[in-house]
Parts: structure tokens; C-alpha cells; sequence
């Protein structure tokens, strides 16, 4: 008999030990994101990655998965920021937004139990919506689940909605302590740049800080 | 003495950023038995970084649990006494030096939250104490296997301080009977370069160095050595791996 196979840990955190701040960005592409709307999505992406490169700890700590829907697909699975490569998405489709914030959960939970797995300490994730519509499949247990998770501290779910947004449901599927937000425009940009500071204030805390997201300035409208 | 040690607080790159104090604190005392015995009692704490009080706070308590192990241990002959509720009288002690301080400042309590973790090495015994993060350590010839792992919640950035309500449930004490030669104490600034995470062990390589140094040294603080430790707890390649505030205690039996 062979010896068993000693136990090896997956490659992405023998390499990189730090811990990590899972992110899923949930993203619209149903059909009216075409045109100018997805291209500012794609740009913004590109924003993103360019803004935690700069940051030598964060870029090592912030895990990104994206899923698109509709339909729901996981474009990127999660990949801390240097070694994430920007999707360029295309647009089609209706919005089954519920079955989506189903996968982002499942996602999260799984991605946590592989951090205990390799005794990599992590972050409470978080997971980002970005919706231009309503959804077109049953959310309301999207929503339950939604809420349950944030009360239980699992997760922090944010929503963005952009020109043509459901703001009523988006409230409704939100946590009651983190409303929904409205896009100025198509400024994805500032958006992504946002978020990108928010998680790097994240991957940076220590014991005792409460992160909360600071005030949405240049790319909201409220 | 028939110590030699060593210890030093500096501010982590991201508070130096943001022009914001070191939130550690490190206290080193040397007391007496009962019978005379020297017995080494060190400190350290790191103050919770939304806590506004915390530096104050980190220092406070650092320094009333090493004046009140002091006192304890002069007026018996081994440590035992020291573990267990009388350890956890001690704790409250503190907490209490920290309700008086918030009261006095007219500030809530948790503007006060900080670990607290400390060692007091008699000749024949020692007692270990710690709530909240960071690590203890016990030199063993060329290892220097940890106390307790430290105490994190299930996010990296929780952790339980000193100033929790059931803060005295979560105090982790342990008094062993050994003739330690040399101990060593970190806030969680130095956990991920002294602690294998995934496979909990001590990352030696870390501790072979300095202690090497120390052992050089006569005994006594080592003030000269304390410049190089600080100079290095400030340099990129620890800033590279840390951008908290750290602390190191090193204690060496002469």
C-alpha cells in the first residue's frame, strides 16, 4: 500500500496566508444594460482592480467573485485582487435577480467554510448588488434569506440601483439598516473606486473596529 | 535580577498615516517572593482601535496588573495562589481601575476596550494570563511553542477585550510548574510573522534571532538591544507583513 496522500493545501492560500475580505459583485446584464450602460460597467471593473492594486496589503486580502445575471452565471469565482482578471460583459437577458442573490449566498457561505478549512482567517464578506431593473423570478425568499443573514452578521448586503431600478423591491430585498442607493447617472467609475476604498478600510481593520461604508459621495444620488 | 529582557510598542504604518497613536502598550516589572526569589512579571495590551480611550486604556491596565501580580506574589513562596479566581480577582481589579478612569472622564466604558496578556516567571513556576488576541510564548531550546492560540471571533477583525461584559468568563489562566528559561509576549500586530495560522504552530525562525541576541546580554534591561528591536519593528520588511501597532516583551533566564 501506498502511504495516503499527505493533506495539501490549495495553492492560492499556501501561497498567500493574509486573510481575506470575500466580495461578490452581483451585476445586471439583462438586456437593458445594453450599450453605454454595460460598457461604463466593464470600465468601472477595470477601475476597480487598477484601485486595489494600489494598495499593497488589500490587494492580497480582497477576495472577488462576480455572477451575472441573467441568466445567473459565475463569470469570475473568487480570486484575491492581483491575480483577478476584469470580465468584459455582455448584456442579454431577463433579470432573475432572486436565484441570483440565492448563488452570492451560497457562494459566501461556502467560500468561509474553505477559509476554516485552511485556517485562513477572513473578514465578514460582502455581497454587492447592481441592478438597472426589477427582478423576473420569486425573490421574496431571496429577500428572507437576505435579511436573516445580515441580522445573524453572515454577510453585509449593499444594492445599487441605476436609472430604471425598482427602488420599492430593492428596499424591500435590502436589510432595513442599509437602504438601497441610486447611481448618478452611469458614474460606475466613481462607484467602483468607492467600493474599492470601502474594502481596502475592510481589509485594513483590526480587532474592535465596527466597518460600516462610508457616505456614497460623487456617484450617488441621494 | 537573574533576567535579561527587552521590550518595546510602535505605532503600525496605518496609524501612522492617519497620524494616530500607538495603541499598544508593553510593562516589565520585577518583583520578589515572599523568600526573596526574583520572579519576572510582564504585560502587554493592545487598545481596540474604535475605542477612543484605548491608548490610555492599554497602558492603565498593563501597568495596574503587573503593580497588582507584584504585590500578590510578595507575600507567597510559589505561584500556585495566582492561578485561577485569584487570577480572575486581579483581572477585575483592573476593570474596575478602568470604570473609574471612563467615570472621572465622563466617557462610556468601551471607549476603554483593550486586550490584556501577562506572564510572572518565578523560579520554579509560572502563570500565564490573556484575554483577547495576541500570544504568549516559552522558549524551549530552539522551539518556542505558543500558551494559548489567540483569541479571535469569527471575522480576523474580533476579538474579546478586557472591558466585555463577560469579559472574566473569557480570561484563559494556566499556572505550570517548570523552571522557564525564557518567555516571550506579542500583541496580534506580530501574530501572522511568530504564528503558522494554518497549521497553529509557532514560526521559530522568528524567535531564534533576537533571543540568540538577548542571551548575550548582561542581565537586566537591555536598553541598547531595545533600539534595535524597535528599529526593526519599524522597518518596511515587518511594515510589509503588518500595518498594526506591535508589540514585543522578550525575557531571557541569565
Amino acid at each position: 500500500m501506498f502511504p495516503q496522500k499527505p493533506f495539501e493545501p490549495p495553492k492560492e492560500f499556501f501561497d498567500n496566508p493574509e486573510q481575506r475580505c470575500a466580495c461578490v459583485l452581483l451585476l445586471d446584464t439583462s438586456g437593458s444594460m445594453a450599450g453605454q450602460p454595460i460598457s461604463a460597467v466593464n470600465d468601472g471593473i477595470r477601475a476597480f482592480k487598477e484601485a486595489l492594486m494600489t494598495d499593497e496589503l488589500a490587494v492580497k486580502r480582497v477576495d472577488l467573485a462576480i455572477v451575472t445575471f441573467g441568466p445567473v452565471e459565475i463569470v469570475r469565482d473568487f480570486q484575491t485582487a492581483d491575480d483577478f482578471q476584469p470580465p468584459t460583459l455582455e448584456a442579454k437577458g431577463d433579470t432573475p435577480m432572486g436565484e441570483a442573490i440565492r448563488q452570492a449566498i451560497t457562494m459566501v457561505r461556502n467560500r468561509k467554510d474553505t477559509y476554516k478549512e485552511n485556517r485562513i482567517a477572513y473578514y465578514r464578506p460582502w455581497i454587492f448588488l447592481i441592478t438597472d431593473g426589477a427582478p423576473t423570478d420569486a425573490w421574496k425568499s431571496a429577500a428572507t434569506s437576505v435579511h436573516e443573514g445580515e441580522a445573524a452578521k453572515g454577510f453585509n448586503f449593499f444594492a445599487v440601483g441605476v436609472e430604471g431600478a425598482n427602488l420599492e423591491t430593492l428596499k424591500e430585498i435590502s436589510p432595513p439598516n442599509r437602504q438601497p442607493v441610486m447611481l448618478k447617472g452611469l458614474n460606475f467609475r466613481e462607484l467602483f473606486i468607492w467600493l474599492s476604498s470601502s474594502l481596502s478600510t475592510v481589509s485594513h481593520s483590526k480587532p474592535g473596529d465596527e466597518v460600516s461604508l462610508p457616505h456614497p459621495t460623487g456617484w450617488a444620488t441621494i | 535580577m537573574d533576567w535579561r529582557y527587552l521590550f518595546a510598542s510602535v505605532p503600525g504604518s496605518s496609524h501612522l498615516r492617519r497620524g494616530a497613536h500607538c495603541d499598544d502598550a508593553s510593562v516589565v516589572v520585577e518583583g520578589h517572593l515572599a523568600n526573596g526569589s526574583p520572579v519576572l512579571i510582564a504585560a502587554v495590551a493592545d487598545g481596540a482601535g474604535t475605542a477612543s480611550r484605548s491608548s490610555v486604556a492599554s497602558k492603565l491596565a498593563c501597568r495596574v496588573l503587573t503593580a497588582q501580580i507584584s504585590e500578590a506574589v510578595s507575600i507567597i513562596d510559589d505561584l500556585a495562589p495566582l492561578d485561577g479566581d485569584r487570577a480572575r480577582s486581579l483581572v477585575a481589579h483592573v476593570v474596575d481601575q478602568l470604570n473609574r478612569e471612563a467615570d472621572r472622564e465622563g466617557v462610556a466604558i468601551r471607549e476603554y476596550a483593550t486586550t490584556l496578556l501577562a506572564a510572572a516567571v518565578g523560579p520554579k513556576d509560572v502563570v500565564f494570563l490573556q484575554i483577547g488576541d495576541g500570544a504568549m510564548f516559552v522558549g524551549e531550546g530552539d522551539d518556542y511553542p505558543w500558551v494559548f492560540w489567540p483569541q479571535h471571533g469569527e471575522y480576523a477583525n474580533t476579538t474579546n477585550f478586557i472591558t466585555d461584559r463577560d469579559a472574566l468568563n473569557r480570561l484563559e489562566v494556566d499556572h505550570v510548574r517548570a523552571e522557564i528559561k525564557e518567555v516571550a509576549l506579542m500583541t496580534d500586530g506580530l501574530e501572522r510573522l511568530a504564528l503558522n495560522f494554518r497549521d497553529q504552530v509557532t514560526h521559530d525562525p522568528f524567535f531564534a534571532p533576537p533571543f540568540g541576541q538577548l542571551r548575550q546580554q548582561a542581565a537586566g534591561h537591555c536598553i541598547w538591544l531595545e533600539q534595535g528591536l524597535e528599529a526593526w519593528l519599524k522597518s518596511d520588511l515587518v511594515n510589509g507583513r503588518t500595518d498594526d501597532d506591535k508589540t514585543l516583551i522578550l525575557a531571557s533566564r541569565v
